[in-house]
């Protein structure tokens, strides 16, 4: 079993990247040297995605989203969310190429609050569809609707649980990825989820070799820690989360009444089950309200402490900007700093706009990161203190309940419970 | 802990998909591990023949080069070069087929896999449920870890530029308050032609004695002629030695400075956003260039139906930008622009969120807006110079306002008193405001009393302005008709019907007044209570945009080519 295993284990690494390295190689052999009749036919763009597609990929993903949402509360089958899961590597991985994807849906969304965008109505509703079930039923995409979920899920057999300690500051990561993605979305500067997306490439069969590598690695990481990128990267997730907290129903693991039996105490390869709470406390009513009174005069403190932090970093990341970069190559050869031209520089000057325009430019570009990066900084200011905040509270939880903040909905721990939908406890 | 299997009866059950399922993954694995090991020996195989890079080839081409022309030689080279292109193409394709072989081999085998493992599943064998109790110490861990990592990140974040960042590569500015550029006196500006309809768009032309007959043909009196370089239908203005207009297409929006003497084109310059910006749609009769700009002799600004706002100098130098929110206007944003004591206002009537604003010309300091409960319009505003002071006029459905130029205070309103798709202006004389719309109607408003004097529903006009002036109002239709109204009574003086409709607004020249139809004639009548008919001049082209009038010369904006014309200097 074990060699068997370490087949496994070899072929998964493998399999998503060899395609990726094969149409890495050189395409573009260099046309004949000398002159012949042939006409070299000049490239075409590729035409966009037809309409039709566009509106079977909605009519899909509604589809898809719903019978996620029957299988995980309805039929409570955790094979029809794992044959769903296949379903979704092949159509909205393979076929559609893993875009547009509602974790990338999030910055287009962003960008046209610019003004200078037109949204169209399948990235509307690839972002929106996902939360709104969200709302009603949990994480039901990314049960076994998201592509990059889905290959996760695939590469799941040895989960381990992380000590709570690492667990929570891993889960402060999806917060920093978010609010960097909407500064760099807002600002025009990129859409970095797309950008660093570990998963893309093998559902493009074309990758760079860092993302390639980053992918590969995220994968042989599920294999122990499951879902890493869903759990400790996807800014989408965090939206999610918080939609699927005020979920109208949830997945339960119990149909029924729970049987403390402790079964599913491990099941949930996400470590998404929070345990019974206890009963007594230690500490009195009071010397809590106390603490939690402490807690919330320092939150100010945290909060400008956090947005003048990364407004620090202003300079370094409004230089991750196109425009921003080119004024300063452009300063740079006008002071002859640098010698030599780029690309890019010999394409601006052929343009005839002036130096001083592209200056007041990037100086602009610069202000909205210094505002967004301290928007930024109170935001994840507040991440933290609610983070504290919850620690702090008492829940008063009698049975073990999906933590429907972090639980995917991939039904695992259901088949684990041995209460049946009619009360009765099956025999095991 | 422990673990329990599943009931033997059910493992009994299932044993045989299990095995089923196993072996099959057995298979898969062993066919995408041979085919993986195929494709790791062709790959190698393949880099290192390399046929891309070919030593032999380039020599045989520097031989060709070098004067070998020999044909069979020739020939042996181009089959050479078909050999290696076809060992490159060929190791390509059994690459990708291979990819994708072993793609649908460890799909399978996955699959297999994982239905293997589920059908072996092994459950837990949980110790007995114990009452949980508070684990006072563990949340305080979590608590210090959480704030202990972020303040460790925003450390490093305040810290990080320190260290790996260079100094911001532009020295930061000191404001320096500009010096004020002070603004023409008030004779300049009457003698000019600073905005839509002249001097606060009132019509009332400067010169009293312009040419009465030209002819594009012969080139009689045409100064000069100018091709202009993008389309747009706004109308030119005029200070002192320059002309200007603005134009848009797809690519750009751009403002054009012609020389009055020459009509040679001294400068142009374009908005910042170039093609990279999201275009609205309009209508053709639109575009994206239909408000006309406005100067106050220091700065000239324009403003086009994307949204972007350019005030440059009378040199073409930027003096600001802005990008104000796309007009939601389903023919194109076409108010024009007026100025009043280094003001710019800008009426901005869009679907949404429409307003009145105000920005210092030299500095683009936005100094007031007012917002307005109104649809959208294609209307201009005028400044009336009234008996109690200036005073900003806007119309729009349902609503005419008069607005303190200088702060946007709202001095009075009539409400629901005009409605449809405004696109005339008002006009005014003797402290009566004159308001009109088609399907809606004309009214005469005692600017004094708020009060309106009269009103008709006949001959109603749906392009062009009105005008008034010594106590007579011309109104213009696009149906050709235009009526001649004694302004105080609103008795109709006479009416005309030429052939031809008018787009541009009728401009009065001491007591004469010139409107250009809709094909380049000129209708030149006396300003009388009977209708008298002096001249129909033309030029050889179409025109929706209202002439400029300067110094005893006339400035016409046709289709494509922008117009001088004057008395030629014997």
């Amino acid at each position: 079993m074990r060699k068997f295993r370490l087949l496994v284990l070899i072929l998964v690494l493998a399999a998503p990247g060899w395609p990726a390295v094969a149409t890495a190689a050189e395409e573009r052999f260099p046309a004949p040297e000398f002159e012949t009749q042939y006409e070299i036919p000049t490239p075409a763009h590729p035409h966009p995605r037809q309409d039709f597609f566009e509106y079977l990929d909605i009519a899909v993903l509604l589809a898809a989203l719903g019978l996620a949402a029957f299988f995980a509360i309805k039929k409570r089958s955790r094979l029809g969310l794992f044959s769903l899961t296949f379903f979704s590597i092949l159509y909205f991985g393979f076929f559609r190429h893993g875009c547009i994807c509602p974790v990338g849906a999030l910055q287009n969304v962003i960008f046209s609050f610019s003004g200078d965008y037109l949204l169209p109505l399948g990235v509307i509703l690839f972002f929106a569809l996902p939360l709104l079930f969200a709302l009603f039923f949990g994480r039901v995409f990314c049960a076994s609707v998201c592509p990059l979920g889905a290959l996760q899920e695939a590469v799941i057999y040895k989960p381990i649980r992380l000590p709570q300690p690492i667990k929570h500051v891993l889960g402060l990561i999806p917060y920093l990825y978010l609010g960097l993605a909407v500064l760099f979305a807002s600002t025009g500067s990129g859409f970095v989820i797309c950008r660093f997306d570990p998963f893309v490439g093998f559902y493009r069969l074309s990758a760079t070799p860092f993302m390639l590598l980053l992918g590969l690695g995220l994968l042989l990481t599920g294999i122990f820690i499951a879902r890493p990128y869903c759990r400790f990267f996807c800014p989408y997730g965090v939206l999610l989360g918080i939609f699927s907290f005020f979920a109208k129903k949830h997945l339960s693991i119990t149909p029924k009444e729970c049987i403390h039996c402790r079964l599913c105490e491990n099941a949930c390869p996400v470590d998404a089950i929070n345990p019974p709470s206890p009963r007594l406390y230690k500490t009195s009513k009071a010397q809590q309200i106390k603490h939690f009174g402490i807690f919330l005069a320092f939150v100010p403190l945290i909060l400008a402490t956090s947005g003048f932090g990364f407004s620090r970093l202003t300079d370094v990341l409004a230089r991750q900007d196109r425009m921003v970069s080119l004024a300063e190559r452009i300063h740079q050869e006008e002071t002859n700093v640098a010698t030599g031209n780029t690309l890019d520089s010999d394409a601006f000057r052929q343009e005839q706009t002036r130096v001083e325009d592209l200056y007041r430019q990037a100086a602009r570009i610069r202000h909205k990161f210094y505002i967004g990066l301290w928007v930024f900084g109170l935001f994840f200011g507040l991440v933290i203190s609610l983070k504290i905040i919850v620690l702090m509270q008492r829940p008063g939880r009698t049975d073990y309940t999906p933590d429907r903040f972090h639980c995917i909905s991939c039904g695992r721990c259901m088949e684990y419970c041995p209460v049946q939908s009619d009360g009765s406890v099956t025999e095991t | 802990m422990n673990t329990l299997q599943l009931p033997e009866e059910k493992r009994q059950r299932l044993l045989p998909f299990y095995l089923l399922v196993r072996n099959l993954a057995v298979v898969s694995g062993c066919f995408s591990s041979a085919v993986f090991i195929i494709l790791v020996l062709s790959f190698w195989q393949f880099n290192a023949a390399d046929p891309i890079n070919d030593p032999h080839l380039p020599k045989l081409i520097e031989q060709i080069q070098a004067g070998n022309n020999d044909p069979a030689f020739l020939d042996s080279v181009r089959a050479y070069d078909q050999l290696i292109r076809k060992a490159h193409f060929t190791a390509l394709a059994f690459t990708r087929f291979g990819a994708y072989l072993l793609l649908g081999g460890i799909s399978l085998f996955l699959l297999f896999l994982k239905l293997a493992f589920e059908l072996h599943r092994q459950l837990p064998r949980p110790d007995k449920f114990t009452e949980p109790e508070e684990n006072q110490a563990k949340t305080r861990v979590l608590q210090y870890v959480i704030l202990g990592f972020s303040f460790m990140l925003v450390l490093s974040a305040f810290l990080l530029p320190y260290f790996f960042s260079a100094p911001w590569f532009m020295p930061a500015q000191k404001k320096q308050a500009r010096p004020v550029v002070p603004l023409p006196a008030e004779a300049t500006w009457r003698r000019n032609w600073p905005a839509f309809r002249g001097y606060h768009g009132l019509g009332i032309a400067p010169t009293q004695n312009p040419p009465l007959d030209w002819d594009a043909n012969s080139n009689k009196n045409i100064l000069w002629k100018t091709k202009i370089p993008k389309p747009g239908f706004n109308s030119p203005l005029v200070w002192e030695d320059r002309v200007f207009l603005s134009g848009a297409d797809q690519e750009s929006r751009t403002v054009f400075c012609f020389d009055a003497a020459t009509g040679n084109l001294r400068w142009q310059k374009s908005t910042s956003a170039g093609s990279a910006i999201t275009l609205p749609k309009v209508s053709e009769d639109t575009g994206l260039a239909a408000p006309t700009m406005a100067t106050d002799g220091r700065f000239v600004s324009a403003i086009f139906a994307t949204g972007e706002l350019l005030t440059l100098s009378l040199q073409g130098e930027v003096q600001w930008e802005k990008k104000l929110p796309r007009p939601d206007n389903h023919y194109g944003h076409a108010s024009s622009l007026i100025t009043y004591q280094g003001i710019l206002l800008v009426q901005y009537d869009s679907a949404q969120n429409a307003k009145l604003m105000a920005f210092d010309l030299q500095t683009g300091r936005k100094l007031w807006e007012k917002k307005r409960q109104v649809e959208i319009s294609w209307t201009s505003p005028i400044i009336a110079p009234t008996a109690a002071g200036d005073q900003l006029i806007l119309t729009a459905t349902p609503l005419v306002v008069s607005y303190q130029p200088g702060t946007g205070k709202v001095l009075w309103q009539l409400e629901e008193v005009i409605g449809g798709e405004i696109g005339p202006s008002p006009a005014f004389d003797q402290d009566l405001l004159f308001f009109i719309n088609q399907y809606s109607r004309l009214a005469c408003v005692d600017v004094a009393r708020q009060q309106i004097k009269w009103e008709t529903d006949h001959n109603l006009s749906d392009i062009p302005s009105p005008v008034a002036s010594q106590g007579y109002l011309i109104v213009p239709t696009s149906f050709g008709k235009i009526t001649c109204y004694d302004g105080a009574s609103g008795a109709v003086h006479w009416e005309h019907r030429f052939e031809t409709g008018f787009h541009a607004s009728p401009i009065i020249c001491g007591d004469k007044v010139y409107a250009l139809d809709t094909s380049g004639i000129m209708r030149i009548f006396k300003l009388e209570r009977t209708f008298i008919g002096l001249a129909n001049p033309r030029i050889a082209e179409a025109c929706a945009a209202t002439p400029a009038f300067v110094d005893q010369r006339i400035f016409i904006r046709g289709d494509n080519h922008l117009y001088c014309i004057g008395s030629r200097q014997p």
